[in-house]
């Protein structure tokens, strides 16, 4: 069954393109620049690790 | 790890390209169809029906790697099952997004409970509730679990999408097979054709490199627990 169309509805065609499109690539690119953020946050982790690390060995040679 | 990041580079550059061409394709060479459905409206159809497609595939990588969790738990398995759900999440809002626009135009409502909608609405809370439940339920092995096992069933509601049309009727057309969606001219379905290689490509960019970060995150989140145990404080 094909689409039949709503002679009636004067929306445009224009608008809903754009709007569409907008939104779908809004959507696309929210959700990567969540995971560069949460790549940044787990960096940070990483770094706070090292951090620990480096402290308890020097704790280490102290001892 | 050298072969890999130049693998994924190319994959990523590849998705990049394919889609440029696609947009050029769709807005230079496809013709204007449907002039009683909106007219340029129907252009929305090239990234509408690939990106549903994108969310079976994603759905299907979830299903997969959810039951291979379920056979044999490993954190591999359990990051793929998750990057590949919040994919399908995102390619499922993007069909949801867009439906509605086109179908404005098209039917003159935005939505219509009618079989291919509902289903497919179905499919995307699906997902949403397996993100939502390793989000914020908690990162025990018995959640793991209980996602990877809705990420199975999950999956059995795509089949019912995509013949919901035939099986049941409604308002949506069918788009491959059967009565077919009017895609008369050879370059609409080249045009397609190229959103499905597309959307392959991208789904493959996202799972690939969400996958990366989520096992990235278990094993920053065992040392952490191991430096715990072995008395090494953080923060400081």
């Amino acid at each position: 069954m094909a689409v039949r169309g709503a002679p009636a509805d004067s929306t445009s065609a224009e608008l809903m393109l754009v709007l569409a499109y907008i939104l779908m690539w809004t959507l696309l690119l929210g959700f990567v620049y969540f995971g560069f953020r949460r790549q940044h946050r787990l960096a940070k982790r990483i770094e706070h690790l090292e951090q620990a690390l480096d402290g308890a060995e020097e704790d280490v040679h102290k001892e | 790890m050298v072969r890999s990041q130049l693998g994924f580079a190319v994959l990523a550059a590849s998705t990049v390209l394919v889609f440029a061409i696609l947009i050029a394709f769709v807005f230079l060479h496809t013709p204007t169809a449907q002039m009683a459905a909106g007219g340029l409206a129907q252009k929305i159809f090239y990234f509408h029906v690939p990106a549903a497609y994108g969310m079976y595939l994603s759905g299907l990588v979830c299903c997969i790697a959810s039951a291979a969790y379920l056979l044999r738990e490993s954190d591999t398995r359990n990051a793929l099952a998750q990057a590949a759900a919040e994919c399908a999440v995102v390619f499922g809002s993007m069909v949801m997004v867009s439906g509605p626009l086109w179908a404005k135009k098209a039917w003159g409502v935005y939505w219509a409970w009618e079989p291919r909608l509902t289903t497919s609405l179905l499919s995307v809370l699906v997902y949403l509730a397996v993100v939502m439940l390793r989000g914020f339920v908690g990162s025990g092995p018995a959640e793991k679990k209980f996602a990877a096992a809705l990420g199975v069933l999950g999956t059995f509601n795509l089949p019912f999408i995509h013949f919901a049309v035939s099986w049941w009727g409604g308002n949506h057309p069918t788009v491959i097979g059967g009565g077919g969606g009017g895609l008369a001219h050879p370059a609409m379905r080249q045009a397609l054709g190229l959103g499905f290689l597309a959307m392959t490509l991208l789904a493959s960019v996202l799972i690939w490199s969400r996958t990366r970060l989520l096992r990235l995150s278990a094993r920053v989140e065992h040392l952490e627990h191991r430096a715990a145990a072995a008395g090494v404080s953080e923060g400081e």
